[in-house]
């Protein structure tokens, strides 16, 4: 059976896992040892891509052309209001993409947010490739429960695009309860509390003969981690201007210490009550003298900074504890997911909110990435003991006369699911009908996509019947097909986002993608004979002397000497021109050359 | 034989001279409708016709010759238990219907055993008692439902069958699956479940219909029992349970029993949306003021909610009731639902009302015209087009109405009239070559000569 991993693609941090052998789950530890990689891609000076920790690592040298929290702005318009927002305090440069989408500017190369995702994909897929020791090319991805068809969609071509199968995309926290229910045969409802890097998401499910099934899911999409270190960025810039009258802002790299700064403070507060944060050297100013950062941090201060978010997470959980008619008493545990749920005040809120101690049976950042892992096994197993059941987070419908919403499909409605309702013009002797498929999130209407049904029998309003019907996926993909009743006319739309991608730009991207991956193959090989061709040369200028002596006296000497600097020309001629061929056709005879030499030597 | 024609679609049949068939107006109208897309049970509500003669006529029209039922074996469809087996127990019924459907598909993920499951809860249909979906039977309790849920959803998610070859099973299980899940989406509220239930114990026949039935003469009388519901049948006054000669008969009468048993489904999703009277109510409201028609179960929700001391009925007067101009969307409202529910001489005294009330709105009296016309009163069907045609005499609809009405008027001086006018309007407005073949059918025997060069 091919292998299928568990992708947890976070906004600051990624986590794979694989099914073992002997049925139980295990996260994958990358090449630094670690469980989880961070979510960052950089591109170098000299185009090498790099991707995780070797990314964060040089962040601070290079920020223009090292992404983080693309996860953001994926399925995202350019001008929605959190892309703004965000565009605000992000060091690397952004576009708007030709279907108002974002683009990333790296090196004068433009990507798209799907293709970093990618990067990133990818780069977990490595991890685990390097530790099965075979080729890796089935995924099942999470995204916050939360995240809209559009980002869905969005996550999926990332997949594409790094050339995963993606089995099936599932929510967060769906995937943090089937890792703490899978093979423990509780009867059981739960709540996930799921405060990660940038989203936050709240499901609560029931467990029940094996069977996963989610009540209810809200969210936020942007709220997490993120927003905390840049309260604390924020506060520190305050500080500093205050005191030094310089803003930081301008100044990118300074930036980019900042929020490593706030992030390593924040993490740190959650042990320990105050943090000493130190940036010597922030700033030099024109007349050329050099500041320094120094600020004291206390846990208080950082609720103080980040009570509103606090706030607003648990204003969802309430609001969505009402809506679905469960009262505190009726859960028999909350789970704590995602980095975020480590931080006291949190927990203290969940523990108020909930009225129950929050629980530790799940690890924060692995326990998604294994509930990836375990339902891509029940996909392929054919087992039939566990199977999750997953419900839409947002009402869906479209748009009719006047600008109000008609929902087709509600909140909370088990997928996959199909629904269809009767529609009709408004007009007299209307020809054609413009289908605007919303989805509605907390009183917010976003237009997913839209379509035209031309062709209709001209009559007075009300005469002709055109039924619309919405289907969504167990992915959560929503499908839209609206037809005239009377004709049979039919027209359809996979909401593909008018923020998307089309697919011949993903065959393009999957394309140079590969590209990427054979090129950097081959940078990889030449890196590789380039230290040993240099090896040999040493060696050969080391023993060439004695050689010389050695074989002067004979009278093939001057011919092996000849020949041997004629191998060392086209050795450094080829390292110039970094050529991979001739580099590797000239070093086997430096290698031989080499060889005798030593011989020569040793003999005398 | 199975009793699935009802959903298969008649077509005509290539290289028929209309002509020479000599048919009546009404066998006319209806192979006018036929193209393949249209299935028997659409049939019945387009023309607006008893179902009888709608029967007669495809009967008839089987009969010269002219048209087809598609094969029954066709892939999309999916075969039921035939009916002819009805005698037998369900249990003796399995091997034989594997004798008669030996075209089980082989090498798929199912066995042909799952796929006879499969096919069984498929067959009962979308609109069904979402009870008998999730195997539930009238003495079920409320947990049930999640408990069988569960059970079935474990053995039909699609994450089941990921990747495996499915043949023409996967579009059926994928269809089944969302039935499963609208089944439970419907009864996870407890008073939809009551009613449901209710339902299902004062009505048992459905859930018999594979168990229990001993006699065919049985199965009609229960099905032709008004709904226990608020909402009687219309189809009561089509009781007798008719006997054709021709050898379709059979199949006839299996096609009107599903068009009976269709309506009923209608009625328990009026039922079902009743539950959620209040939803029901506000989609209703919105869909008023933006000048969209109305869902037959909206106006009854609308209806029941229409009582002085609802605050609904507050805000609904003072959008609509209070306009000088507008027709009264209360008395509309009513005179439609007892179109809907079968009283239609009420609702005929109420479209009397309407349209003495409101004269410059045509629609009310070509709507008493189709309902008079219904009732065999084609005279006073005729007056009723007549002052609709008055107010607006550009209505294509109306047009082809009137010649219909006086074509069975049996008084010979508007027929070519009316035929005319609408074969120019029909004309100025370039309809598709399905009106103009309606308006052949209608034409006058003098008039056919003129008609096919028209056509040409």
């Amino acid at each position: 059976m091919e292998p299928v991993i568990g992708i947890d693609l976070g906004t600051t941090n990624s986590c794979v896992a694989i099914m073992k052998g002997d049925g139980y789950p295990k996260v994958i530890h990358n090449k630094s040892g670690s469980n989880t990689t961070p979510s960052m891609v950089a591109v170098t000076d000299s185009g090498k891509r790099l991707i995780g920790q070797l990314a964060k690592r040089q962040a601070v040298v290079n920020p223009q052309n090292t992404v983080y929290a693309a996860k953001r702005l994926i399925g995202r318009r350019y001008d929605d209001r959190e892309v703004q927002k965000a565009l605000k305090t992000i060091p690397y440069k952004t576009e708007r993409g030709p279907h108002d989408d974002v683009r990333i500017s790296l090196r004068n190369h433009s990507y798209a947010v799907p293709e970093i995702s990618s990067m990133i994909l990818n780069g977990l897929r490595m991890v685990a490739q390097d530790y099965l020791g075979r080729p890796v090319t089935k995924a099942v991805v999470t995204v916050p429960a939360y995240f809209n068809d559009n980002q869905r969609q969005a996550t999926k071509d990332a997949g594409k695009i790094a050339g995963l199968e993606v089995l099936r995309i599932i929510n967060e926290p769906t995937a943090a309860a089937l890792t703490y229910g899978f093979s423990r045969n509780v009867s059981q409802k739960v709540a996930v509390f799921d405060l990660g890097g940038g989203t936050f998401d709240i499901s609560i499910l029931e467990i029940d003969q094996g069977v996963f099934n989610v009540i209810t899911s809200a969210g936020d999409t942007f709220l997490g981690g993120e927003d905390f270190d840049e309260r604390i960025m924020e506060w520190l810039v305050l500080n500093f201007a205050k005191e030094c009258k310089v803003d930081l802002r301008t100044d990118r790299m300074a930036l980019q210490r900042l929020k490593e700064a706030a992030e390593n403070a924040k993490i740190e507060l959650s042990t320990v009550s105050e943090v000493q944060i130190n940036l010597p050297f922030i700033y030099s100013t024109p007349e050329g003298e050099t500041l320094h950062l120094t600020a004291n941090l206390s846990r208080d201060k950082l609720n103080e900074l980040g009570a509103d978010l606090v706030e607003r997470c648990m204003h969802i959980c309430t609001e969505t504890m009402q809506n679905a008619g469960i009262k505190p008493a009726d859960l028999d545990d909350v789970l704590m997911v995602g980095g975020m749920s480590r931080m006291p005040a949190i927990r203290d809120a969940v523990t108020k909110c909930f009225g129950i101690t929050p629980s530790y049976t799940v690890h924060p950042d692995e326990a998604v990435a294994l509930g990836a892992a375990i339902q891509g096994w029940l996909l392929v197993s054919g087992n039939t003991d566990t199977l999750l059941l997953d419900v839409t987070p947002h009402d869906f419908g479209i748009l009719v006369a006047g600008g109000d919403f008609n929902t087709i499909i509600p909140k909370d409605t088990a997928i996959p699911t199909s629904a269809r309702k009767v529609f009709t013009t408004m007009r007299d002797n209307q020809t054609q009908v413009r289908i605007m498929i919303m989805q509605e999130s907390s009183n917010t209407h976003e237009l997913l996509g839209e379509f035209a049904l031309t062709g209709l029998r001209e009559a007075p309003k009300g005469a002709v019947r055109i039924e619309v019907t919405f289907q969504i996926s167990a992915d959560g993909i929503v499908s839209v097909y609206a037809r005239d009743l009377e004709t049979n006319r039919c027209q359809s739309v996979t909401v593909t986002a008018s923020s998307g991608l089309t697919n011949e730009e993903i065959q393009r991207m999957i394309q140079e993608n590969t590209d990427y991956l054979v090129t950097s193959e081959a940078t990889q090989k030449f890196e590789t004979l380039h230290v040993e061709a240099e090896r040999y040369l040493r060696q050969f200028k080391l023993l060439l002397p004695k050689a010389i002596m050695t074989l002067r006296s004979s009278s093939y000497g001057d011919d092996a000497l000849q020949k041997a600097s004629t191998v060392v020309s086209r050795l450094q001629e080829a390292i110039k021109r970094r050529d991979l061929n001739e580099l590797e056709n000239s070093l086997a005879p430096l290698k031989r050359t080499v060889e005798l030499f030593e011989k020569l030597t040793k003999d005398q | 034989m199975t009793d699935n024609k009802a959903h298969c679609k008649p077509r005509p049949l290539a290289g028929v001279n209309v002509y020479a068939l000599k048919l009546t107006p009404l066998e006319g109208f209806i192979f006018s409708q036929l193209d393949g897309q249209v299935s028997v049970e659409q049939l019945a509500d387009i023309c607006q016709l008893p179902e009888e003669n709608v029967l007669e006529a495809i009967d008839n029209l089987l009969k010269l010759k002219a048209i087809e039922l598609p094969d029954s074996d066709m892939p999309t469809e999916y075969s039921r238990p035939a009916p002819t087996a009805k005698t037998e127990p369900a249990v003796a019924m399995a091997p034989r219907s594997m004798n008669e459907q030996p075209q089980y598909e082989e090498g798929i993920y199912l066995n042909a055993e799952q796929q006879r499951e499969v096919d069984r809860l498929l067959a009962l249909g979308e609109e069904e008692n979402p009870l008998l979906i999730l195997g539930l039977t009238a003495d079920a309790a409320f947990a049930d439902v999640k408990k069988s849920y569960f059970k079935l959803a474990k053995v039909y998610h699609p994450d089941r069958f990921y990747g495996r070859e499915l043949g023409s099973y996967q579009e059926k299980l994928a269809t089944l699956f969302e039935m499963i899940n609208q089944a439970f989406n419907t009864l996870s509220k407890p008073r939809v479940f009551e009613l449901w239930r209710k339902r299902l114990a004062e009505n048992p026949a459905a859930s018999s219909q594979l168990k229990k039935e001993n006699s065919k003469n049985q199965l009609i009388a229960v099905d032709d029992e008004p709904p226990p519901q608020m909402v009687p049948s219309p189809a009561k006054a089509h009781s007798s349970a008719r006997r054709y000669s021709s050898p379709i008969s059979q199949e006839l009468e299996e096609v009107r029993q599903n068009i009976l048993k269709e309506r009923r489904q209608r009625q328990n999703i009026y039922v079902d949306r009743l539950g959620k009277a209040d939803e029901a109510m506000q989609a209703a409201i919105l869909k008023l003021r933006d000048g969209f028609l109305l869902e037959p179960c909206e106006k009854i929700a609308m209806i029941c909610t229409l009582v002085p001391d609802n605050p609904f009925y507050q805000s609904l007067r003072a959008d609509f009731f209070l306009d000088e101009n507008h027709p009264s969307y209360m008395d509309l409202l009513q005179v439609e639902v007892l179109v809907d529910s079968g009283y239609l001489d009420k609702a005929l005294a109420g479209y009397a009302k309407l349209s003495k009330e409101y004269y410059k709105i045509s629609a009310f009296h070509f709507m008493e015209s189709l309902l008079l016309y219904r009732q065999n009163e084609v005279v006073k069907a005729m007056n009723a087009i007549d002052k609709a045609l008055a107010v607006s005499p550009e209505q294509l609809l109306f047009l082809l109405h009137a010649s219909r009405v006086s074509v069975a008027c049996k008084n010979n001086s508007g027929k070519d009239y009316f035929w005319v006018r609408a074969i120019a309007l029909a004309k100025k407005l370039s309809c598709d070559i399905s009106v103009i073949g309606q308006l052949l059918v209608y034409k006058p025997a003098e008039q056919q000569n003129k008609s096919e060069k028209q056509a040409e």
